[in-house]
């Protein structure tokens, strides 16, 4: 993998980590952070304290 | 990223904090796409306005960075969660519309246009071909890409924001080479908006940044737009041309397969309790000829029918809104189908829609059933 600083800062958390985009606004749950999307490859998986890794967000409404 | 001294100036709060954000977005955003410098832009669009969109932490944040940010561009404005003339018969709780107002009246305060659409593109002139401009909205960034003729990456709520505030976007992705990659050549004959949708749909599922489309003539005005908003909602893609000559190293095929797939996930209902249209808004010329289907018909359920205000009033002038009303419809201006809090599990099971891009969030946000149907089919199955 290679890595990028684009924000200083520190922080420490589990390592989520998937292959698949994710739609932040369609496929998550806001309030727990659960991922709702039933075909994502992490679906019931809470991102809620973690650093997670992804390939690509998707959309913007 | 090469930033100018005046540049370098307001990142490190010589001008102020709120130009610092804006600064430190673009950087950021500038570093990660691998932008040599920044450009102007001349028109912003922002998004996140919906407080079903952006929740507590946007509402204050934008509270708090309207306190000195002013826009430095013409910056149009996505929907928000209501419609404030018909908001009441909605039931929503005190807390939305509070939150709600707080937001609208912040990017007021920073100097918006209060379009609160998603199709600034049938409200206002487009600018001269080749015009940098900074959408949020992924409809909004393709068609102006696609039909516009003009130059935007599918910029985020923050990017296109900060975009607003300085007048400046970073110079990478399709700003700088929107070639194609991928052709998909459209295999479907007699194809109408929600094949048009379900095609974008797929081509933004395997395109990368900008997509060929073969095997399609003309466009209509409404699957222009239902290709657009579906090709935005799928993937990462901000641009398609029509060409059935591209160069394009990789090329796919979207058929009768294809389609169904796409169609069996996004459909999941045989019929709907009520009925959704936009997503994106309508236009005018998409009223007048809703208007002429429904010409002595009315509709069997609720119909809501999203379009701006502005297209609202002139509908209205025109006596479109009024037939329209006679043939069952509500009218809502300022907000859409997509993320709507209007439509939820206590109204309903399932909605009929002919917006791909509606019944991915219908479906994914609002946890609802989605039949999906072209228009005309809506027309002749949902009226009498």
């Amino acid at each position: 993998m290679t890595e990028k600083t684009i924000v200083k800062g520190n922080v420490t958390g589990k390592v989520l980590k998937s292959s698949q985009p994710i739609n932040f606004l369609g496929a998550i749950d806001k309030k727990t952070g659960s991922i709702t999307d039933k075909k994502h490859d992490l679906s019931g998986k809470s991102i809620k304290d973690t650093s997670y890794f992804f390939p690509t967000g998707l959309e913007a409404v | 990223m090469e930033l100018t001294e005046e540049e370098e100036k307001s990142l490190s709060g010589e001008h102020g904090e709120a130009l610092q954000t804006a600064y430190r977005i673009l950087s950021a955003t500038g570093e990660a796409t691998n932008a040599e410098k920044l450009v102007p832009i001349h028109w912003a669009h922002v998004s996140g306005v919906n407080y079903n969109t952006i929740g507590d932490a946007g509402e204050e944040f934008l509270a708090n960075l309207s306190k000195k940010a002013k826009f430095k561009v013409r910056t149009t404005v996505n929907p928000m969660g209501y419609d404030k003339d018909s908001v009441e018969k909605f039931g929503l709780d005190e807390n939305f519309v509070q939150k709600q107002e707080s937001i609208r009246k912040s990017y007021e305060k920073m100097g918006v246009t209060p379009s609160f659409s998603c199709i600034p593109y049938e409200i206002y002139d487009l600018p001269q071909e080749g015009t940098q401009v900074s959408f949020a909205e992924s409809n909004a960034a393709i068609y102006a890409n696609s039909v516009g003729n003009l130059k935007t990456n599918k910029e985020s709520a923050f990017s296109a924001l900060a975009s607003a505030i300085t007048g400046k976007s970073p110079y990478s992705d399709l700003r700088k080479d929107d070639s194609p990659t991928m052709s998909v050549a459209m295999k479907i004959s007699e194809p109408n908006e929600l094949t048009f949708g379900l095609l974008g749909y797929f081509a933004g599922k395997v395109a990368d940044k900008s997509v060929a489309i073969s095997g399609v003539k003309n466009l209509d005005k409404r699957c222009n737009k239902s290709l657009c908003a579906s090709m935005g909602t799928s993937g990462t893609c901000g641009k398609f041309v029509l060409d059935d000559n591209s160069n394009a190293s990789e090329k796919v095929d979207f058929d009768e397969k294809e389609m169904q797939k796409v169609y069996d996930e996004l459909n999941t209902a045989e019929s709907g309790d009520l009925i959704t249209l936009g997503s994106p808004q309508l236009g005018l010329e998409e009223m007048t000829d809703l208007a002429a289907m429904l010409k002595g018909r009315s509709f069997k359920k609720r119909c809501l029918i999203f379009c701006p205000r502005a297209i609202q009033e002139q509908a209205r002038h025109l006596g479109y809104a009024g037939q329209l009303e006679t043939a069952g419809c509500e009218l809502l201006s300022d907000c859409c189908t997509c993320l709507t809090p209007l439509v939820t599990k206590k109204d309903a099971d399932s909605v009929t829609t002919n917006s791909i891009k509606g019944a991915y969030y219908l479906k994914n946000s609002n946890g609802l059933d989605v039949n999906l149907k072209p228009l005309s089919e809506i027309v002749r199955d949902e009226t009498r």
